[in-house]
């Protein structure tokens, strides 16, 4: 009797005990990372990723929340190149053309300005964006293209399509440790598109054209070429006073004079901060492929090079409000006086900025 | 007994006295600002008139101070090798300090505006935005840009613009002023003014004006 009793005891202690077991391991099997579809992502740990600043250069502007990763570069790159960010078929590129210096021709606001479009290149340099100055932040200004006037993004349509996409949940993840993302906010889910894609953005660094090599002593130029960096770095042309360094540009804000009584948009930066010694300024693009981005001012009225030429030795307006000291100094009351062979020289010396490298480098190409 | 008493005494008064150390050395914190002709100067603002009767305005003014050295009497001297940017607008750039600046009565001060030959060159400082800005072309010299000094001025109904650049070694600018100060182991805040009026004045091209040495205690 207590030796039957006994072995059954001993029956349910393993029964029981077998239970126990196969809960734990069912348990144990079920705790590893995983999204809502039972994918093993593996732990969040994003590789940070480091520009490699080129020589003359500054250093960059990266924002403390939004530090550079691998994972977030990879997410912004796919996310410039899709239309699933827009109800309209447009996506970054449409407007941003790789083979262009990711420029294009113009862009008409609703409101109706024309404007020309600003490269992406040597972004992480900038200290603010647009014409006017008026965005200090990179991840900020992207926000904007939600609106109906760029994608015209559609909320509801944004969360399906990226929850329901093969690639995007896990490069959410990936970049951000977003384990579903409509659990995200909408204000969220644009929070984060904009930052990969600003940090994709700051990838975009251009240091190979021959001007570059060539004030590092790395690369030649020709006769022509070697005149007009003459013309354009000594009082001759007194271009370098904006112009000028690796980056091309001093981000900084000046009236060359392009309108004797600027109006509406022609007002510049005085249109974002009210300030009468404003008027008239507009931010000092870069340079670098500047052969490429035509065409050329804040809207576009120069469709040539050889029209901005022109425009500098002769079509200044000395009387424009806070034209800049620099464009009116002694002996340039009637423009440059440059010939046409300094013309030709300076010409050749500015196409010395186009950077091919840059343009053809896969890690900026369409993924999709 | 009685001596034993006097021995404590006279051992913790030198203890004591051993911990009131005097320091032999103290700091120096300038400040630089800006007047036309003792008129503190507004940037952007036509109310100034030079000794030609142009009335004009500042719009910029951006140098290189450097090699700021403090002279004693004996000839000895206080110097550093600091070359500072400054930005007339940025209030930052215009005030820095100078520690271990030994005791002592100093009677001159000289410095640089702009940058001595042997560090004057392209890319010769480090790459900031700000020094980047003020490189001077190498066909024209290369270096940097000791001063740029901008603004308009008013000339029969119109303002054309003014730009007084400077650069090139054989442009460096040497200031030689007499001061009188006493360091003594305290903090002392000097003011320096640049009368900008004084650029365009032949030979001198900078009066100092010290308002205040202050001694701060410890």
């Amino acid at each position: 009797m207590y030796l039957i009793s006994n072995i059954m005891r001993l029956k349910n202690y393993y029964f029981v005990l077998g239970v126990l077991v196969a809960i734990v391991l069912l348990f144990a099997c079920r705790k590893k990372d995983s999204d809502p579809q039972g994918n093993d992502w593996g732990p969040y740990n994003p590789t940070p990723y480091t520009i490699d600043v080129p020589e003359g250069f500054p250093e960059p502007v990266i924002p403390e929340f939004n530090k550079m990763t691998v994972e977030g570069v990879n997410l912004g790159r796919y996310l410039y190149y899709d239309n699933i960010l827009s109800s309209n078929g447009l996506s970054c590129n449409s407007c941003h053309i790789r083979s262009l210096s990711f420029s294009k021709q113009l862009f008409v606001t609703l409101a109706g300005e024309t404007k020309s479009i600003p490269p992406h290149v040597n972004l992480a340099w900038n200290p603010d964006f647009n014409w006017t100055g008026s965005e200090p932040v990179l991840d900020n200004l992207c926000l904007g293209d939600f609106e109906p006037e760029f994608f015209n993004t559609n909320k509801d349509s944004l969360f399906s399509r990226l929850s329901k996409s093969s690639i995007y949940p896990e490069k959410f993840y990936k970049a951000f440790g977003i384990e579903d993302i409509n659990k995200l906010s909408y204000d969220e889910l644009k929070q984060k598109i904009v930052y990969a894609i600003s940090q994709f953005m700051r990838t975009m660094v251009s240091s190979n054209s021959k001007y570059n090599k060539f004030i590092h002593h790395q690369a030649m130029m020709t006769p022509s070429e070697i005149r007009g960096f003459n013309i354009f770095f000594t009082e001759k042309g007194d271009c370098f006073h904006c112009h000028g360094g690796d980056l091309t540009t001093d981000n900084s804000f000046h009236n060359t004079g392009l309108d004797a009584n600027p109006t509406s948009f022609n007002m510049g930066r005085y249109n974002y901060t009210g300030n009468p010694n404003d008027i008239g300024k507009f931010s000092t693009p870069t340079l670098i492929n500047i052969e490429l981005t035509a065409p050329y001012m804040h809207d576009g009225r120069f469709q040539t090079l050889e029209e901005v030429i022109e425009f500098y030795n002769s079509g200044v307006h000395n009387t424009s409000p806070n034209i800049d000291p620099i464009m009116t100094k002694p002996g340039k009351e009637y423009g440059l006086g440059l010939t046409p062979m300094e013309k030709a020289d300076l010409l050749n010396f500015l196409k010395t900025f186009t950077d091919t490298s840059f343009i053809n480098n896969p890690a900026y190409f369409n993924p999709l | 007994m009685k001596t034993k008493v006097l021995l404590i005494i006279a051992i913790v008064a030198g203890v004591f006295a051993g911990c009131k150390k005097e320091k032999d050395s103290g700091t120096v914190n300038l400040n630089i600002s800006y007047a036309v002709d003792g008129v503190p100067l507004n940037f952007d603002t036509m109310m100034y008139q030079n000794a030609a009767g142009n009335q004009f305005s500042v719009t910029r003014l951006e140098y290189y101070i450097s090699n700021i050295t403090f002279h004693k009497n004996d000839g000895s001297v206080f110097t550093t090798n600091l070359i500072q940017y400054i930005n007339a607008r940025t209030a930052s750039t215009n005030q820095f300090s100078f520690n271990d600046v030994p005791n002592g009565n100093y009677t001159k001060i000289t410095f640089n505006i702009g940058i001595d030959s042997a560090r004057n060159y392209t890319y010769g400082l480090p790459t900031t935005t700000e020094n980047n800005n003020m490189l001077w072309p190498e066909p024209m010299g290369g270096g940097y840009h000791f001063m740029k000094l901008e603004g308009y001025f008013a000339d029969n109904g119109s303002t054309p613009g003014f730009a007084t650049h400077i650069g090139t070694n054989s442009c460096l600018v040497s200031i030689d002023h007499p001061i009188n100060f006493s360091v003594d182991g305290n903090t002392y805040d000097m003011q320096l003014t640049m009368n900008i009026n004084e650029w365009y004045k032949i030979l001198r091209y900078m009066t100092l004006i010290q308002t205040e040495v202050t001694p701060w205690e410890i």
